[in-house]
């Protein structure tokens, strides 16, 4: 199945590369224009120096693992963050036609490429705060290796959050304003220090909307900033979990799907 | 032969919601399941056997494409079951798609950017068609296709009619022995229907691969259909040969007689007479009311005759009048979707 | 004149339809504000106050930019242009007898009444029972916060104009939305005052079109500057018109000589 699927993005690669100064512009658009976001950050920290004890290089460590996770989730679940038009369309009738998983079938039939413009850029602040922070001894190497290992694994959750935005499209059609409600917004926030929000709001970021999980909630361990060793094997499972809970939500509206028509 | 496509009893009634005034109006209808049922298709039953070339007739809305889907597994009946090769396609979703071609003529199902080839490569990988038959089938479809010609040419640059060849050759790729094909020929030019007609005559005969397919042209249906059921406002109002729905109509048939010399007036019968032009008189009858000798023969009364024409009804009339005809059913609204015209890869 | 208020009310009542979804948006809209003034409290909380932004007047200003969003910023994708271009139907659209720039910044308008009304009111709402609404001073700030709302919504219809039309030279016209996207981050002092940011930037950002969006009226609102900073946005108003006319006629031509 894996094997299939690794022949879909081939195949959705070699599509792409029909029009290669497309992708190689949006590389590195997408590289220069998500560093934007981290710019707005550090212009906070130029001027005072700390965000609710944090400074630069530690805000820059969730920044980046954030980045990794939602570029992988942008480049790979193109298809998945598009999903509106198989609904509005009823396009989604073909997916149902092949004999494998529909989400399957849906993520293997397009990728977005040059959305790893984005993870490299977090890929870049990553290592940059990382060294620094090694440096300094606020952080050990292993450390390191578990946020390079988390950035990877946390793709899941902007994964599941469009999972479950999408799966909540087979009863509403229309996703496009949810998703800035279940996707951008969480995730924005994960560029900072929960800690730094009201409680209402780091209880969402870290149950129904688990974006906390990626980077914040291990981070802030590894720094000794509060939390405990739980945090390092909790995250990844609370990740798993997540994201098999948002495929049962997907089940369940697939079969919605056919009980009702479009 | 057993039946291999059985419908039993299938009814798909949809929910349209209300729309209600306002804000709150709009949430309460994302909540309340309140609202309007349309019977798109209503108590429909039928069996095709392993091999046969069925056609399915219908008005637009008047309920081909929802029974399709739920053939295929898109849709779940309301009520009633499908059986394909004595399977589900709602619980056994993938085992029975993977027996099964579907081809939509308004939708293609290859890969837009890339080469016809691609999208077969990985159909071929995706239904688990093995290297050697893939070559056989490529060779067979370049025969019967001549796909050959532009197996290399991305989708995109194909006229309609060579990406209606590549998307038979899709679903054939894996050799499944059920087919459905919704309008196959839509929209193509006289040359191109043709092809499509002799490949679906072929593989049909060949092959004994069960078709069924929805159409609007009636050619289709002469050429290629064993038999025809044909469905509006949500019932099956006919099933049968088509020389059966001839006689169902009642459309009548015509007869050109030619006589030695003129005939004075015009002759008098259970016919209606439809033109006279000297010796040659047309009269139109009901073949349910009166055999073609018996109109023969006492027109033979006037004077010798010369020479006969029959000249059977335009299926397209007597489809015409059977739509006419208000079925039982005929209360029940049809189910129209809006015209899609988005042509993207499914693969 | 009769086209334009029309065609205005047309998109208003098409966006009425989708309200239920749209209080989502705005459910999304108040959380990314509070994100913000969260965030600018744990940063301006240790020091003390700061001049000009200390942590009540950054609360009130993000507030006031995330409503403002919706009505300069949060328009259609180069105001539909885009669209017709790739169909062919802004031939027929050119040759109408109304003034196809006019035409189609009014048609916008729809969507910005409507914007304002369902999406700016609501969040100034919210946000005035939890962060307070600044009441003007003096009795001047009334008609120049007007102003500068007015000359905000101008140039940001101007500036998506600008994209809208670009697509008669260029397809890369989804880059071009995620271009406008980020130089407004950067530079429209929406989330971080023009003033706060290291040189050379906040030299870069004052020059730019994106401060008359955010940053300016912003400043008017909470009575940090007087009429002397509606100078600058009504500069770039006139100099975005005349940029909006001349690639207008640009596009007019090239129409006329490829035939679309």
């Amino acid at each position: 199945m894996i094997a299939l699927y690794l022949r879909s993005v081939q195949a959705a690669l070699r599509a792409k590369m029909q029009y290669r100064t497309d992708f190689l512009t949006g590389l590195v658009l997408y590289g220069v224009l998500s560093a934007t976001d981290f710019l707005m950050v550090a212009a906070i920290l130029a001027r005072f120096s700390r965000i609710g004890g944090w400074d630069v290089y530690e805000v820059g460590l969730l920044y980046g693992m954030a980045s990794i996770a939602m570029g992988l989730y942008r480049t790979f679940g193109a298809e998945l963050h598009a999903f509106e038009r198989y609904l509005v369309y009823g396009e989604f009738d073909a997916l149902l036609l092949r004999p494998w998983p529909t989400l399957l079938t849906l993520l293997g039939r397009s990728v977005e490429p040059e959305r790893l413009g984005a993870v490299l850029q977090g890929a870049v602040i990553l290592a940059v705060a990382g060294h620094r922070l090694v440096e300094t001894g606020a952080l050990s190497p292993l450390g390191l290796a578990y946020v390079a290992a988390g950035s990877l694994l946390g793709t899941l959750v902007p994964l599941s959050l469009s999972l479950i935005t999408a799966a909540a499209g087979f009863w509403v059609v229309r996703i496009g304003d949810l998703q800035t409600f279940t996707m951008y917004a969480p995730v924005t926030a994960s560029h900072y220090p929960l800690t730094v929000y009201p409680r209402w709001l780091r209880t969402l970021l870290t149950s129904a909307l688990p974006v906390g999980f990626i980077n914040f909630v291990p981070v802030q361990y590894l720094l000794g900033k509060g939390g405990g060793a739980w945090a390092l094997w909790v995250s990844p499972l609370v990740v798993v979990g997540f994201a098999l809970l948002a495929y049962g939500f997907w089940r369940l509206g697939e079969r919605h799907y056919q009980s009702t028509g479009t | 032969m057993g039946a291999i496509v059985e419908a039993i009893h299938l009814s798909k009634v949809f929910r349209v919601a209300k729309d209600r005034p306002g804000v709150l109006g709009a949430l309460r209808g994302l909540v309340s399941r309140e609202g309007r049922d349309i019977t798109a298709v209503d108590d429909i039953s039928f069996a095709i056997d392993t091999g046969e070339f069925v056609g399915y007739l219908g008005p637009n809305g008047a309920g081909k494409s929802t029974t399709i889907k739920m053939l295929a597994g898109i849709l779940h009946p309301t009520r009633g079951e499908v059986r394909v090769e004595g399977k589900s396609p709602q619980r056994q979703r993938r085992e029975v798609v993977r027996r099964l071609g579907v081809v939509f003529g308004q939708r293609t199902q290859a890969w837009w950017d890339l080469p016809v080839r691609d999208t077969l490569e990985l159909l071929a990988a995706m239904y688990g068609v093995k290297p050697k038959e893939y070559r056989a089938s490529l060779k067979r479809f370049d025969e019967l296709l001549e796909i050959g010609a532009f197996l290399d040419v991305p989708v995109r640059k194909l006229s309609l009619g060579q990406r209606m060849r590549a998307d038979l050759a899709a679903a054939w790729l894996h050799r499944p022995p059920v087919v459905f094909l919704d309008e196959p020929t839509v929209g193509l030019d006289a040359v191109a229907k043709r092809r499509v007609r002799e490949f679906l005559k072929e593989v049909n005969r060949q092959e004994g691969t069960t078709i069924l397919l929805t159409t609007h042209d009636m050619d289709d249906i002469e050429v290629l259909c064993s038999r025809v059921m044909v469905i509006n406002h949500g019932r099956l109002v006919y099933d049968g040969d088509l020389t059966g729905l001839r006689r169902a109509v009642g459309a009548p048939s015509e007869l050109r007689v030619e006589f030695a010399a003129p005939v004075g007036e015009p002759p008098s019968g259970p016919w209606t007479l439809v033109a006279q032009e000297g010796a040659a008189v047309t009269v139109a009858f009901d073949r349910s009311t009166v055999t073609a000798a018996e109109v023969i023969s006492r027109l033979s009364r006037c004077g010798d005759i010369r020479d006969v024409y029959m000249a059977e009804p335009d299926i397209e009339r007597v489809i015409e009048a059977l739509y006419r005809q208000e079925g039982p059913g005929s209360h029940h609204a049809g189910q129209s979707r809006p015209p899609v015209d988005r042509r993207r890869a499914l693969g | 004149m009769n086209a334009y208020i029309l065609s205005a009310a047309k998109a208003y009542r098409r966006h009425l339809q989708y309200r239920a979804a749209h209080v989502v948006n705005n459910v999304a809209s108040a959380i990314f504000g509070f994100m913000y003034i969260a965030i600018w409290q744990a940063a301006t909380g240790g020091t003390a106050a700061t001049g000009d932004y200390e942590a009540t007047n950054m609360a009130r200003w993000v507030a006031f930019n995330q409503a403002m969003l919706w009505a300069a910023v949060f328009l259609t994708n180069g105001l539909g242009i885009p669209e017709t271009v790739r169909s062919g139907s802004v031939g027929v659209d050119m040759l109408r007898p109304v003034d196809y720039h006019l035409f189609v910044m009014t048609r916008e308008l729809g969507t910005i009444g409507y914007n304002i009304l369902y999406r700016c009111l609501p969040l100034a709402v919210v946000f005035g029972l939890v962060v307070g609404v600044q009441v003007p001073e003096q009795l001047v700030t009334y008609p120049l916060l007007l102003a500068a709302i007015a000359l905000a919504i101008y140039n940001g219809l101007c500036l998506r104009y600008l994209i809208g039309i670009s697509s008669f030279w260029t397809v890369q016209i989804r880059f071009a939305n995620h271009l406008y996207y980020t130089l407004h981050t950067a530079f429209s002092g929406f989330l971080v005052p023009i003033d706060l940011l290291p040189p050379p930037w906040d030299t870069v950002a004052r020059l730019l079109p994106f401060a008359p969006l955010h940053h300016d009226p912003a400043r008017l609102y909470l009575e940090l500057s007087g009429a002397e900073a509606l100078a600058w946005p009504a500069g770039w108003a006139v100099t975005l018109t005349v940029l909006c006319r001349v690639l207008t006629n640009g596009a007019r031509r090239r129409l006329e000589v490829q035939g679309g």
